[in-house]
């Protein structure tokens, strides 16, 4: 797998404050995610890599090649800033075109790629309507079309579901995945929601106050643990008492019961108490450690 | 034509890489100059943003239609007169010079202020293209504009005064030396214009602000200068009139016309001139580079 981003010793400082400290990491071609809260540096480093500010020390490279001459690079990247950055009295249409050149398409290229990322992002008719007129996740969408419409090896994402409602950020994330996982565009998903990366990420860099405190694959922290997870619409009580019953320990996680024991056992003693307790089962699984639970316990 | 029976699908291609072409910095600079000169005449926007630019380019166009039809009745007469032909090409920016001024203060920021205060330049400098070719190509796309609007009067000028003669190839065999006058006379106040417009918008993300400003910069130091000079007297008082900006480019297209110039010596008030827009220009330049960093 391809390194695409690598910084070695990377140092910002502004003024007294320390943003960056020594880091060293590297991206990796798929979905990785830049987690840290507010002011642990993630904003400073997607600054860097772009060639938008100097490092006082160390490397900030993009495929292999350091980013102080970033203007050649910024044709294969793309970025998605976590503020509103949409002109309002122009349409999608117009702009996503306009952008489309300025990262250097000819024009008729311009205009068809336009065209093919707004639908792929879920924006139709709505395309000809001036941007001052959409809803936030519509405006979400399109800041995320422009940041792919060149087609980049890599997109640089900013707190891409901020200011979201549940079902806008649901619906982002899976456009986020469908970005890295269909159409091949490595993703940089910078954010301080750990669950918007578990659920979105192959790998997480975690930043805390400018030093890498955690890297490595998503599955490496999140592995399987030694129970299963039982969720079911109706009828938990029975099916927890039914459980005791086969004298299968439990225990109850809002509308999950959480079984001890993985075992070829345990799949047949639940499957015989859903039946006799008559629960509505509608997922069984292994249970995975959160990311939550892991920095937690670490 | 269909066959009964014939079914079609369809099928889903699913997100395409691009393999085309990729023409880099000169692309995204050409990109952002037409955007420019669309933004700035209202190019496939609404109605009400094309009335600033349209109407002020009627009024700077007022001055030289006036002057076609006054050439046209006086070649009915008989002869144009060397008062007409002083009124058309050598004293043209006395008339147009306000005219290019408001247009430049209320237009120019459109380039820029937008930008700004809606932060798509954050979009632009994450792009292959570095700030100071973001500026470029916004100053070029409004003095291209600005020069447009200063030549093609000039150009219809000419054009009616030779056609109202007896003799047009004569006239312009014996005027051909008002071309290039009138060429660097209109360079020199759309460079000034547009400089002014611009650098005013560098300091303020809103467009009414910016207008005020650039306005305002010409009023405040011709009335503070202008007292200063008529009070100072002597040396000093005539030359703190090139401090006076209309003054002093008003002054620089008689010098470049070959008019005689009073007070201070002609190329002083060119110079003064072309000081005000590079000073302008660097205060343009200072503000972008901070933007950037």
């Amino acid at each position: 797998m391809a390194i695409l981003l690598r910084a070695t010793g990377l140092t910002k400082r502004f003024g007294s404050t320390l943003a960056l400290d020594s880091v060293d990491f590297e991206v990796l071609e798929g979905i990785t995610g830049l987690l840290g809260a507010n002011g642990a540096g993630k904003t400073t480093a997607l600054r860097l890599f772009l060639g938008l500010i100097e490092p006082d020390s160390g490397k900030a490279e993009f495929l292999g090649a350091a980013t102080s001459d970033p203007i050649m690079a910024r044709e294969r990247i793309g970025y998605m800033p976590e503020h509103d950055c949409l002109p309002s009295s122009v349409t999608a249409a117009e702009f996503l075109t306009h952008m489309a050149q300025i990262s250097g398409l000819p024009p008729h290229e311009a205009r068809v790629r336009s065209t093919d990322v707004l639908r792929h992002v879920g924006i139709d008719e709505e395309r000809y309507r001036p941007m001052g007129s959409y809803s936030t996740g519509m405006k979400q969408r399109v800041k995320l079309a422009q940041a792919i419409v060149h087609d980049p090896l890599l997109v640089l994402l900013d707190e891409p579901t901020a200011g979201l409602d549940p079902v806008g950020r649901q619906e982002m994330l899976e456009l986020i995945r469908r970005t890295g996982h269909d159409f091949g565009i490595s993703i940089v998903l910078s954010s301080h929601l750990m669950g918007d990366v578990e659920r979105t990420c192959d790998h997480v860099i975690v930043l805390d106050g400018g030093r890498v405190a955690q890297q490595g694959a998503i599955e490496q922290f999140t592995e399987e643990t030694e129970t299963l997870v039982v969720q079911v619409h109706e009828g938990l009580e029975a099916l927890v008492e039914s459980l005791a019953r086969r004298n299968i320990q439990t225990s109850v996680d809002g509308a999950s019961v959480i079984v001890q024991g993985v075992g070829q056992a345990t799949y047949d003693a639940v499957r015989d108490s859903v039946v006799e307790s008559g629960a509505l089962l509608y997922r069984l699984a292994p249970r995975r450690h959160t990311l939550g639970e892991v920095f937690r316990t670490r | 034509m269909t066959s009964r029976g014939a079914t079609g699908e369809v099928f889903d291609l699913g997100y395409q890489r691009y393999a085309g072409p990729r023409e880099g910095r000169s692309r995204a600079r050409r990109a952002l100059f037409w955007d420019g000169v669309r933004t700035a005449l209202g190019l496939g926007r609404g109605a009400s943003q094309k009335v600033l630019p349209w109407g002020f380019i009627a009024v700077a166009m007022g001055p030289a239609v006036v002057l076609i039809v006054v050439a046209a009745l006086a070649s009915q007469i008989g002869n144009t007169g060397d008062v007409l032909e002083d009124l058309a090409n050598r004293s043209y920016y006395q008339f147009a010079f306000t005219p290019l001024l408001l247009f430049a203060s209320t237009v120019a920021p459109a380039l820029l202020c937008p930008d700004r205060r809606e932060r798509v330049i954050a979009l632009y400098l994450v792009r292959p293209l570095s700030s100071m070719d973001y500026l470029t190509a916004r100053i070029l796309a409004f003095f291209a504009i600005s020069l447009a609007v200063a030549y093609l009067p000039q150009v219809l000028i000419f054009a009616s005064l030779s056609l109202s003669t007896d003799e047009p190839l004569r006239y312009l065999r014996e005027q051909w030396l008002e071309v290039p006058r009138f060429l660097a006379a209109g360079f020199v106040v759309a460079a000034f214009t547009t400089s002014l417009g611009m650098a005013a918008a560098s300091l303020t993300e809103r467009r009414p602000v910016a207008a005020v400003i650039a306005i305002g910069f010409v009023i405040g130091t011709s009335t503070l200068f202008g007292i200063a000079s008529s009070t100072s007297g002597g040396d000093i008082g005539r030359y703190l009139e090139l401090l006076q900006p209309p003054v002093a480019v008003i002054r620089a297209n008689d010098w470049i016309f070959g008019q005689p110039v009073e007070r201070v010596p002609g190329p002083a008030y060119f110079g003064a001139t072309t000081a005000f827009t590079v000073a302008l220009l660097a205060l343009l330049w200072t503000r972008y580079r901070r933007l950037a960093a």
